[in-house]
């Protein structure tokens, strides 16, 4: 990759759009009345297209000339320089900013700046985080897809980062088609708020100015709305420990039309909180622990080392669905608050890992479960594989190993492959049972594979493994009979 | 014809009113309990059962766009949570499964599954309500 990458000029509707918006042309060109062509000669109309052609012609030419001299890769050489400078010298100062993230540079887009080539990219957040909005009804939305970093030069050289959040009002979440509507919270990398621009429904952008610098509306014509971001947010370090926070967005009445209405700073971004009659508008941060999407970060604590210092265990926990038997299911009963459809849930219990790995006042765990991602059925048995957090669920007995950590490191490799899209979760043939019990296979532990059936069906299942677990003395197994609740295992250890 | 597009008229009226409006649900609770009984405990008798308020705005903003999630049988339940509802003027038992994104209605009998871009942080949601709701109280036992 030592050449650089040029961006092949290829022109869209699209890019007309927020190459216009970038350089200000639509505001520049913005006309008291709306032109009526159908009123208009046909001779003065053929001039007035040609002209506009020419004039789209030649500004578009502009902009891929621009973008095609810069070297993607060096921008965001640049940009990632700036970004570490940055982190080592400062804090941040909202929670936002203080979320673990990646930057995906892989999607990273080459955008114009004024003058300027600038590189655009999507922020991800390491946990899933996700945003409600009182002034975007009730929906929830991931912050991953409402935030962008924005990397340029500015007139004087300067390197810039802004991180540009956007959150949509109602009318754009219902049909994001529509040319955005809500509020963008530009910041700098630290959370230091730049700019906040409301997109109002009727095309202009209104810069935030605080209310002293701005002019008293008459008190009949405006009712203001106050916005504020506010929401709950768990931190990974102390999960017991959720707290608090919130952000002011501004009044209504501080939003003006200062007749610059440029969308020149991400485009790409979504941004947010729509005005629409809102009362006091909020935000909530909700948490996303649970459900594992990234497997590496989620074991990451663990270290394969040499030496008999470091141990390391695996239990195999069983939830069986009618404990102490070999039932490979059970109804879930008559519905006691009324139901009369037959139609209540087979529970099949589960089975899922706990993992340790213990050096001196160390001790780190993990909880591991393989689930469909949707719901499964007896006649519907296949859905994409995921892995969540089991640390909540229950299990009546278990089965403990201690393995050297190369048998440990075998258990989590295949363990990892449970999210990758089109690995399977199937009833029948790969449930959590069987991704267990081949689990630790990788560590050479052989668990007995006692196939239960049920109606449309058969496999492998928590009732008969947790039976086998009982009656049979496997080598190097430590049993547990009494199991463990619902909080009794939680996981341990955090590392950075 | 025309009484076809009466009845079918009438059945989609009909369908209408007995949607359940999950949005207009409140004072949700989750309770410590995550056994086998799940489904088997007495709505009359769960108050003997430690529970805790769920964040409303949450569940809310959760379950308002669930939708009844047709299954010819019934779903594989791998364990999940208890909780209720004021829905109607009346105290609903529902079952909120620990994976998949649905739960189970006791009064209709019918699942509900959350939009897929839910899912995810609604699994990450109940796990967090019970944590926080019962970890403190428990590990003092």
């Amino acid at each position: 990759m030592g050449a650089k990458q040029m961006i092949a000029p290829r022109f869209t509707l699209s890019d007309l759009y927020h190459f216009l918006m970038q350089t200000n042309i639509l505001t520049s060109f913005r006309l008291k009345k709306p032109l009526n062509l159908s009123k208009m000669t046909p001779r003065l109309n053929h001039f007035l297209l040609i002209i506009v052609f020419l004039l789209l012609s030649s500004t578009s030419c502009k902009k891929h000339s621009a973008i095609a001299l810069i070297d993607k890769t060096e921008l965001i050489r640049e940009a990632q320089k700036v970004i570490d400078s940055i982190s080592t010298a400062g804090h941040p100062v909202n929670e936002r900013a203080a979320q673990p993230k990646t930057i995906r540079w892989d999607l990273a887009q080459l955008v114009q700046i004024g003058h300027s080539v600038g590189i655009s990219a999507p922020i991800i957040f390491d946990n899933a985080i996700l945003m409600k909005a009182s002034f975007t009804g009730n929906y929830l939305f991931h912050l991953n897809y409402l935030t962008r970093l924005l990397f340029y030069k500015d007139t004087a050289g300067n390197n810039t980062i802004l991180v540009i959040t956007a959150f949509p009002d109602s009318s754009y979440f219902n049909d994001p088609t529509r040319p955005f509507t809500g509020i963008k919270f530009v910041e700098d990398w630290l959370g230091h708020p730049i700019q906040k621009l409301l997109y109002t429904p009727d095309g202009h952008i209104k810069r935030y100015i605080p209310t002293t610098a701005t002019k008293q509306p008459d008190a009949i014509e405006v009712i203001e709305t106050c916005y504020e971001i506010t929401g709950y947010n768990y931190s990974p370090d102390l999960p017991d420990e959720p707290y608090y926070w919130s952000e002011p967005a501004g009044c209504s009445t501080a939003y003006i039309d200062d007749g610059s209405g440029d969308g020149a700073i991400g485009t790409n971004g979504s941004s947010g909180g729509g005005a629409a009659g809102a009362g006091t508008a909020s935000v909530t941060v909700l948490p996303g622990n649970s459900v594992i999407k990234n497997i590496a970060q989620y074991f990451q604590c663990f270290t394969n080392v040499g030496g008999s210092d470091h141990t390391y265990t695996v239990s195999v926990c069983v939830d069986q669905p009618d404990p102490g038997t070999r039932t490979p299911w059970t109804t879930s009963g008559d519905g006691s608050s009324g139901s009369s459809s037959g139609n209540n849930p087979i529970d099949a219990g589960h089975t899922f890992l706990l993992l340790t790995e213990t050096y001196g006042n160390t001790t780190i765990t993990r909880n591991v479960g393989f689930y469909p991602l949707g719901g499964v059925s007896p006649l519907s048995t296949t859905s994409q594989g995921c892995l969540n957090d089991d640390e909540t669920h229950i299990y009546n007995i278990s089965g403990s190993f201690t393995v050297n950590g190369a048998q440990f490191f075998n258990i989590l490799n295949f363990v990892s492959q449970g999210n990758t899209p089109g690995y399977l979760y199937n009833l029948n043939t790969n449930n959590c049972t069987t991704f267990v019990i081949n689990a630790v296979a990788q560590a050479g532990i052989n668990l007995p594979r006692t196939v239960g059936t049920w109606p449309d069906g058969a496999g492998d299942d928590p009732g008969d493994l947790g039976e086998d677990l009982r009656e049979n003395n496997i080598s190097g197994m430590v049993v547990n009979l009494n199991g463990g609740s619902g909080i009794s295992h939680p996981n341990v250890g955090q590392c950075n | 014809m025309k009484s076809i597009i009466i009845s079918f008229l009438l059945s989609s009226a009909l369908m209408a009113s007995c949607q359940v409006h999950w949005d207009q649900a409140s004072n949700w609770m989750i309770y410590s309990y995550q056994g086998h009984r799940l489904f088997r405990i007495p709505i009359d008798s769960l108050m003997s059962y430690d529970h805790q308020p769920m964040n409303q705005d949450s569940m809310t903003a959760f379950v308002n766009s669930a939708k009844v999630f047709e299954s010819k049988t019934p779903l594989i339940w791998m364990g999940g949570y208890l909780a209720t509802c004021r829905l109607g003027g009346a105290i609903r038992k529902v079952e909120l499964s620990v994976y998949g994104g649905y739960f189970y209605d006791e009064k209709t009998g019918e699942y509900y599954k959350l939009s897929a871009e839910k899912t995810d942080a609604w699994i990450s949601f109940l796990q967090d309500s019970y944590t926080t709701a019962f970890k403190t109280k428990e590990s003092k036992n």
